[in-house]
């Protein structure tokens, strides 16, 4: 017998609703992620790496997408 | 920014033998030519993302640089090592502190910056320069301490008015902690401590500015959609070159 589509839908659409809502809300208040420690300018960080003979990684990045802000 | 890579903690322990510097790009003329004679993709021009590892004096590639982390490492495993491996070579010990705060320049792009990273931002007010220097020099051992280093993004300012965009500003600013807020608009004081607070009393209002953030959980899409919705549009300091990012500014106004 064919089964109907229709509960399988409505699943998925709840789903991608509770998906869309959780992206939306705060993340969970933990401990917080460790992070690499930046320098934020140029000089600064050669400077840093001068005084002690460190390497240098450098990132460059855009802090905006498409012009809107708050996200790399 | 490739952060599946760059937020690993096996890159993150290998960052700790470097000195990583992270630019904004497009936010400085003298930075952007520096990058540009680092790297440019195909279009022969700065681009949004740059990745190199150089050495200390800036002047040779240590690895061949990209436009990104995953341009160059199979994965982060790949990178983890790599940048040990190179550590290992150059002799880099781990840091002991370092001589500067790592601040950025302004606390409209530092705000943007801990919006895009999801971490609170330091700013240190202080309108004489000689108590302003004296706060940096005792938050920087904080900044670049086990218990602090990566956690936050740093700025420092003189004049109250670069606190436009900040709520709760306790009338005797020193060290302020600020929860930015979406889109790195506006930022609210979740904890602070005077100009002449104790190293000791310091941390403890960074420790209490860590409990009081709650990082936002972002889509890249979603977040674009309402930035625009919101009428929430970016100017940079110098023009945007990147061919795919002009295009998708072009579609913003």
């Amino acid at each position: 017998m064919a089964r109907s589509p229709l509960p399988a839908l409505v699943l998925l659409s709840a789903l991608a609703g509770t998906v869309a809502f959780a992206q939306e809300k705060p993340a969970q208040a933990l401990a917080p992620e460790p992070g690499i420690a930046w320098f934020a300018t140029w000089k600064s960080g050669l400077a840093e790496a001068a005084r002690s003979g460190r390497p240098i990684l450098l990132v460059a990045a855009a802090p905006h997408c498409g012009g809107v802000p708050g996200i790399w | 920014m490739d952060r599946s890579y760059l937020s690993q903690p096996e890159v993150i322990q290998a960052s700790r033998r470097f000195v990583c510097i992270r630019l904004a790009t497009y936010e400085d003329a003298e930075e952007g030519e520096i990058l540009t004679s680092i790297f440019v993709g195909g279009s022969g021009q700065l681009e949004n993302t740059t990745i190199a590892v150089l050495s200390s004096d800036g002047e040779r590639f240590l690895a061949r640089p990209g436009r990104g982390a995953r341009q160059m490492f199979v994965d982060a495993e790949d990178m983890a090592a790599t940048l040990q491996r190179i550590a290992d070579e150059t002799r880099a010990a781990a840091p002991a502190g370092a001589q500067d705060l790592p601040k950025i320049a302004d606390v409209r792009l530092a705000l943007d910056i801990a919006a895009c990273d999801g971490r609170p931002l330091v700013v240190l007010c202080a309108t004489d320069a000689q108590s302003r220097k004296s706060l940096e020099e005792r938050v920087r051992d904080l900044a670049w301490s086990d218990a602090f280093a990566g956690l936050f993004v740093f700025a420092s300012v003189s004049k109250s008015e670069d606190l436009a965009a900040i709520e709760g500003v306790p009338a005797q600013a020193g060290l302020l902690v600020i929860e930015p807020d979406r889109f790195g608009q506006k930022g609210r004081v979740t904890a602070s401590a005077p100009a002449d607070a104790a190293p000791e009393a310091l941390a403890l209002a960074l420790r209490e500015g860590l409990r009081a953030h709650v990082p936002l959980a972002k889509v890249h899409q979603s977040h674009v959609r309402a930035g625009r919705n919101a009428g929430i549009f970016w100017e940079t300091k110098i023009p945007v070159t990147d061919p795919h990012e002009q295009h998708a500014r072009s579609g913003a106004r």
